[in-house]
């Protein structure tokens, strides 16, 4: 093939040092980044988890005041949310969006980096109000008013804006994926021939440009509440505090999504690979897909069963909730289908996945019981609803990152991990995970609270189990770190051939590993 | 196939941060169609003139301070029969126990909420900004009557006004 020969004519390499990184407009470089980015951030936000576990771990109050615990589940649930898992996905999707459709780079290269250069900033300044006056933002992730408003601590401004820049960096990079895929697919590669991967990240980008103003406007309503004297969520002025909940679960329910749909892609190709079949039901994946994000617009309200509603809207959103398994369950029933019968190895990126799709369906069943709005009312605001979005969360979307990470780190840098340290990096996270968020499904049918840094002594017990899963699972996640870092800069172990694995599909593997800095200059023919 | 351009999509998200802005006033128009809420909405007074109609009612007026002042919040009268065609004039009484002027707004709430459109305002302190002065009391007026065509089975309704105290400062901490 003349990619070789085509590369040393075009080459004009990138920039030295650290202009390479803040002029780059290649896909590669900026998907790059967005992944060191959501590492730190998923390390800053583990040290919060540590904290909060730390305090919990013995019943009564020890290590930190009740403030501050409450500024460490915000900031902890607001960097996990979007600045590591969105991120993440953002950045898989810069590396293998392009390379998965046969095209040279994404369509708006330069948006591409702007998209991500926001984001330091936005984290810095979400950061920076760690250190202010009166503290971090103090009112949850979900930020409801009249908490965030006329209760808020002088920082949530900065949090506001954080949030406007955070929202404009996801939907350029929401719009730069649509557009990549829209108009860049290689000749040949219709819809229906698109990788599942892509397929996930182009309904999820929909989701994006759908929601994420909306985000925008709710915090922009708050802003006006606090500094310009509006009165949208204030009850005295005549605005409703329950309308704050609409806006955000608007928003809110998609996003969810978000953070799976991406996720689905990647299991799917990992699994086909080492099942050594092709994927079971691809058009019912697709389709699937499609539904979820459909019907995520129509469920928001059964985050809010308990604010008073009708009998009609609870069993509106309970049942249109509930059809949600419907499509889960097809992708779910794939999966497995594909395993059937394979030829299976259990490499490191597959044990990820044949752990997601456990655990993420452990997840999705709490999530069908929370749907039922009668018992809805026990489990509101408890620990089982911390269990529950941890499962789709954690064992959910990160597992899919970690397994995606491992499935295609050879393409990118040329070199297989370690093998033995990815095994030992799964099973302690595997052992950690469920010893974290399982017996939360206990203590929160038995009635503890969430976000509370103190707790009934009978839940002492099952407490300390959770806060020694999370010291396991947070730390062995160093070994992730090692490992990729001994394979990337460190430059140890074997070369990776082209395909890496035993006949993976898909056309990054039909280029060179380490995948050169300009690949399709020329596009690829699909057939 | 033609290609998407990026300034086409661009408007979907510019459309959904108006939609977004679009959602206040219709979960308001939700709740005046639904009766959600307990909202209900002051009318004209020629709008409810005419017979007396049959079905009477009991009304109760109840007051719900701002649980972190200490008022002096209650109604003149615990409860009230009304009937449609009949104006029924009633005040709550509001005291200023403190050694400053305060300006409060109070706001209305109807129970149960499906009934809320039954109940018809005339006159209404409701929204309204009023200052009491330093240890000083007001009375603040209030006008209703029943719908003409409430039906029979409603047997119950319950007013509520909660003040909110205006002069503090909008973010400070509590």
């Amino acid at each position: 093939m003349s990619e070789a020969t085509l590369h040393a004519e075009h080459h004009h390499g990138p920039d030295k040092g650290i202009l390479r990184w803040l002029y780059t407009t290649n896909h590669k470089d900026i998907g790059t980044m967005y992944l060191i980015l959501a590492l730190s951030s998923l390390l800053i936000g583990g040290i919060m988890a540590f904290v909060i576990r730390a305090e919990l771990f013995e019943p009564g109050l020890q290590l930190v005041d009740p403030n501050f615990f409450n500024q460490m589940t915000t900031m902890h649930g607001l960097i996990m949310v979007f600045g590591a898992i969105m991120p993440a996905f953002v950045g898989l999707a810069n590396w293998l969006v392009p390379m998965m459709i046969g095209a040279p780079d994404m369509a708006l290269p330069r948006i591409n980096n702007w998209s991500f250069w926001l984001l330091p900033f936005a984290f810095g300044m979400l950061l920076s109000t760690l250190f202010m006056e009166g503290g971090a933002p103090n009112f949850g992730w979900t930020f409801y008013a009249p908490l965030s408003t006329t209760y808020a601590p002088p920082s949530v401004t900065f949090f506001i804006f954080s949030v406007h820049i955070m929202g404009i960096s996801s939907i350029m990079g929401a719009v730069n994926v649509i557009v990549t895929i829209f108009n860049m697919r290689a000749p040949g590669m219709t819809f229906m021939k698109m990788p599942l991967f892509v397929w996930t990240w182009l309904i999820t980008a929909f989701l994006l440009i759908a929601v994420m103003p909306v985000l925008a406007g709710a915090v922009t309503m708050m802003l006006m509440d606090i500094h310009f004297g509006t009165s949208f969520f204030d009850a005295g002025g005549g605005g409703d505090p329950v309308l704050f909940q609409h806006v955000f679960w608007f928003f809110g329910h998609p996003e969810v999504y978000i953070m799976i749909l991406p996720a689905f892609g990647i299991v799917s190709h990992i699994i086909a690979t080492f099942s050594r079949k092709p994927l079971f039901g691809y058009t019912s994946m697709v389709l699937a897909t499609a539904s979820i994000a459909f019907l995520s617009f129509i469920v928001w309200v059964h985050h809010m069963f308990t604010v008073g509603l009708p009998l009609a809207a609870e069993l509106f959103f309970m049942y249109s909730t509930m059809l949600i398994a419907v499509p889960t369950g097809v992708k779910v029933f794939n999966w497995v289908t594909t395993m059937f019968k394979g030829s299976l190895t259990f490499e490191t990126p597959m044990l990820f996945s044949i752990a997601f799709v456990v655990l993420f369906t452990i997840g999705g069943l709490s999530g069908l019981m929370l749907a039922i709005a009668p018992v809805d009312f026990q489990y509101h605001d408890t620990y089982f609803v911390v269990a529950h979005f941890h499962y789709v969360l954690v064992p959910g979307a990160l597992f899919s990152i970690l397994a995606a990470v491992y499935y295609w780190l050879p393409k990118w840098c040329g070199r297989m991990y370690s093998e033995t340290l990815g095994k030992w990096h799964f099973w302690l996270s595997f052992i950690g995970v469920n010893l974290t968020f399982f017996p939360m499904h206990f203590i929160g049918l038995a009635g503890m609270p969430r976000r509370i840094p103190d707790y009934a002594l009978q839940f002492a017990d099952f407490n300390a189990i959770v806060s020694v899963g999370a010291f396991i699972f947070g730390t062995s996640q160093l070994i992730f770190i090692y490992n990729v870092w001994r394979t990337t800069l460190g430059g140890v172990g074997e070369k990776a051939t082209p395909e890496v694995w035993d006949n993976p599909t898909g056309l990054e593997w039909t280029i060179p590993s380490p995948a050169p800095y300009h690949t399709f200059q020329e596009p690829p023919k699909v057939d | 196939m033609k290609p998407l351009s990026p300034w086409k999509l661009a408007l979907v998200p510019m459309l959904m941060f108006g939609f977004g802005f679009a959602l206040v006033p219709l979960y308001d128009v939700f709740c005046a169609v639904t009766g959600l809420n307990g909202k209900n909405f002051q009318v004209e007074k020629s709008a409810v003139e005419g017979e007396t109609g049959s079905v009477v009612v009991n009304l109760q007026l109840t007051a719900d301070p701002s649980s972190r002042d200490d008022w002096g919040f209650h109604p003149f009268d615990k409860s009230l029969a009304i009937q449609s065609g009949r104006m029924i004039k009633t005040h709550y009484v509001l005291k200023n126990p403190t050694n400053e002027p305060v300006v409060i707004r109070a706001v209305p709430s109807v129970s149960p909420g499906y009934w809320a459109q039954y109940l018809v305002k005339i006159e209404c302190f409701c929204f309204n900004e009023q200052a009491v002065p330093a240890n000083g009391e007001v009375e603040l007026p209030l006008q209703v009557t029943l719908s003409a065509d409430t039906p029979e089975d409603v047997n119950q309704l319950t007013l509520s006004y909660r003040i909110y105290k205006q002069n503090e400062p909008a973010g400070g901490e509590s």
